[in-house]
């Protein structure tokens, strides 16, 4: 995969039960060549 | 695979702004860290009566005082349009004010936890008598209350917390343990609580079943607390407690847990449970979660609004075998979302709606009413949460449009049609699915509606053990046309006629064998 | 924002340094999209965690901005996002949050 803008960074995944959850975006961005650093789901309800 | 009959119902809520204004985790734990500040002072000035709480059209829909059309039809927002001429009681059961409820968890109380001062015990006897369910063996319950130095004492050198009614110290809640914090008196407190709102709604629900406490075979409760001391945080077991006050002397129970999903797994269970024969009823049951009150008060505040997490919420569901009249759970098409499945919000409505629907043959539209976790909306915007049953609501009618089965242009009416406003507090488990199983019972009696699915969804990532999602699903369906069983008997002559003839066959061919 | 979390995103920013920190949000609602990509950039305008009056100014995108959406294989955007597309509206959850970013963000995304 092209080197993207991502890549080389460190990612905060801020998701939402009734949005995009956490893992959702890890699984999104596992090849972007950033590193997840802290992925977290919150719940409002 | 057999069905199993929804053959009642019952919902109610505590209106319990005292305990939420001391105990509600965001309050708590703000005057912990920050003592009396300005978000508390806002609180109490945001605090709603019990009048405002019975007016407030979602809690009458909770309780079935107005129907879900009344509600729909009703001007937004709801907090400025209370309803006039409202009654305690709705067709489902009831919104109990504070000082009586701490009456009930007194009642609810048999280690002597919960000590009532002696007046107020009784004025709330006095009141409780007046109650249609509140019968001699469960008032008796009730304890004559202790002096106000006694309580006094207890707070100022045990530990024990506080209980208020009209803002002055009326009781306390003490610990059980020296320093187990699972018998702390917060965690008493909690549980306490969600006892006696499984007590009241259990109560409801056999006077609606005409059903004698007696009868009850099995329970199972759902709720989002824990029971147990240190080495046994969650033993449990709710269900036995609560059925032990309301005089269910030959029923067994024992406790059910899924987070938000809590609700309908104890529902599939309980199914089960009946549809094999194990069980000949099935009592599914559920207090409310007191650290939820006023959870997001600090938003609502804010906003000018009145802090409207002041309710618990109860249900009972009874479930028995099928019969003919009953709305019933089919079996056959509980929707499941596997370990494998996925956390993507279109891998949970797959699993959950696309599926067991499949599985049986059936599509999206053949679903009149679609119920996932039915929050009041009211509450939740303001706190920047959105509106989640239309987010569910919406996702169920995505996916039916990426499965072809409805036009996109079509998704508005499929979300208004098969939808409903959210109508529940933020109760966590209470708002999943389960509000609309009374309604969507009535309407398939009454003909209006053919199929409701019930979803409950949870969040297993709050206890830090999986980041896996989690949910599950049922079908109610209106019962298939009862059939009458025909057994062919035979009369005794019959039956020694044809052994005469069996034995006058075999005398022949043992005469003929013998002539060869 | 959960104040647990508030500690978390300043403990990685004193770790990995703010430069190459991003913050990507799930949110549902455009308003908590708002308050979340303000903690991260102006501070927790709740007073109420960590990273109140602590201006971070991270760089912050919904998930479903085009600087981000771009980074994802195409394939797995659709078996995990297409339907919550549907469902959110990413409109308005993306321009909340570039509000906040262009306000408050010392870093962006080259």
């Amino acid at each position: 995969m092209a080197k993207g803008k991502l890549a080389g960074k460190k990612l905060i995944l801020l998701g939402e039960r009734d949005g995009i959850p956490g893992p959702v975006m890890e699984a999104c961005l596992k090849d972007s060549g950033a590193e997840t650093v802290f992925s977290v789901t919150e719940c409002f309800v | 695979m057999r069905k199993v009959a929804i053959k009642e119902y019952a919902y109610c809520l505590n209106h319990t702004p005292e305990l939420a204004y001391h105990y509600g985790n965001t309050p708590f734990w703000e005057r912990k860290i920050k003592g009396e500040s300005e978000f508390l002072l806002s609180l109490s000035k945001s605090i709603r009566t019990y009048d405002e709480a019975i007016g407030y059209a979602p809690n009458q829909a909770f309780i079935g005082g107005i129907s879900l059309e009344e509600l729909e039809a009703h001007q937004t927002p709801w907090y400025q349009n209370p309803l006039k001429d409202v009654s305690r009681y709705g067709t489902f059961g009831e919104i109990m004010p504070e000082d009586e409820f701490l009456g009930l968890m007194d009642i609810c109380d048999v280690f002597d936890i919960i000590w009532l001062e002696q007046s107020f015990s009784k004025k709330v006897e006095d009141k409780l008598q007046a109650h249609p369910l509140m019968n001699s063996s469960i008032l008796q319950r009730l304890e004559k209350g202790h002096i106000f130095e006694e309580i006094e004492k207890e707070i100022r050198e045990d530990g024990a917390v506080p209980l208020y009614s009209g803002g002055e110290i009326v009781g306390c809640c003490r610990k059980a343990h020296e320093f187990d914090e699972c018998l702390s008196s917060y965690v008493l407190l909690e549980n306490i609580a969600c006892k006696a709102g499984g007590v009241l709604a259990l109560l409801h629900l056999l006077k609606r079943a005409n059903m004698k406490p007696e009868e009850v075979d099995f329970i199972i409760e759902c709720s989002e607390e824990a029971a147990g001391d240190m080495n046994q945080r969650g033993g449990g077991n709710f269900a036995k407690s609560i059925g032990e006050i309301a005089g269910c002397s030959n029923a067994s129970g024992c406790d059910i847990r899924g987070f938000c999903a809590g609700p309908v797994y104890a529902l599939v269970d309980a199914a089960a449970q009946v549809a094999s024969g194990v069980r000949e009823n099935v009592v599914v049951l559920a207090g409310g979660a007191l650290p939820k009150l006023y959870m997001n008060a600090r938003d609502h505040v804010k906003k000018g609004m009145p802090a409207l997490e002041d309710m618990l919420g109860n249900f009972a569901v009874l479930l028995a075998p099928e019969d003919g009249e009953s709305p019933v759970m089919r079996l056959d098409a509980v929707g499941k979302h596997s370990i494998g499945a996925g956390a993507s919000p279109q891998a949970i409505t797959e699993a959950l709606v696309y599926k067991p629907l499949k599985r049986i043959g059936l599509g999206f539209l053949d679903v009149d009413k679609y119920a996932a976790e039915l929050q009041n909306p009211e509450i939740t915007l303001p706190a920047g949460a959105g509106n989640v049953p239309e987010a569910n609501f919406k996702m169920i009618a995505a996916l039916a449009v990426m499965k072809r089965e409805l036009d996109k242009a079509g998704m508005t009416d499929f979300i208004k049609t098969r939808g409903m406003p959210g109508f529940a507090p933020t109760q966590g488990h209470i708002p999943s699915g389960v509000p609309f199983i009374g309604y969507a019972c009535e309407n398939i009696k009454n003909g209006k509606m053919k199929r409701a699915m019930i979803i409950g969804k949870g969040s297993l990532f709050l206890a830090r053990l999986t980041n896996l999602s989690d949910g599950v699903s049922f079908m109610i369906e209106a019962p298939s046309p009862a059939v009458e069983e025909k057994v062919e008997t035979l009369t005794k002559e019959e039956v020694k006629n044809t052994i005469l003839e069996v034995l006058a066959d075999i005398a022949k061919s043992l005469k003929g064998a013998n002539a060869k | 924002m959960d104040l647990q979390n508030q500690q978390r995103v300043k403990d990685v920013v004193e770790k990995y340094g703010a430069e190459n920190v991003i913050v990507i949000l799930g949110s549902s609602d455009p308003e908590g999209a708002e308050i979340y990509a303000e903690t991260v950039t102006n501070g927790d305008p709740t007073y109420a965690g960590p990273l109140a009056g602590v201006p971070l100014g991270l760089a912050v995108y919904h998930i479903f901005e085009p600087e981000i959406r771009e980074e994802v294989d195409p394939a797995v955007w659709e078996e995990q996002m297409e339907m919550m597309e549907m469902v959110l509206d990413p409109e308005a959850l993306s321009q909340a949050v570039a509000n906040m970013r262009e306000q408050y963000s010392k870093y962006t995304l080259e």
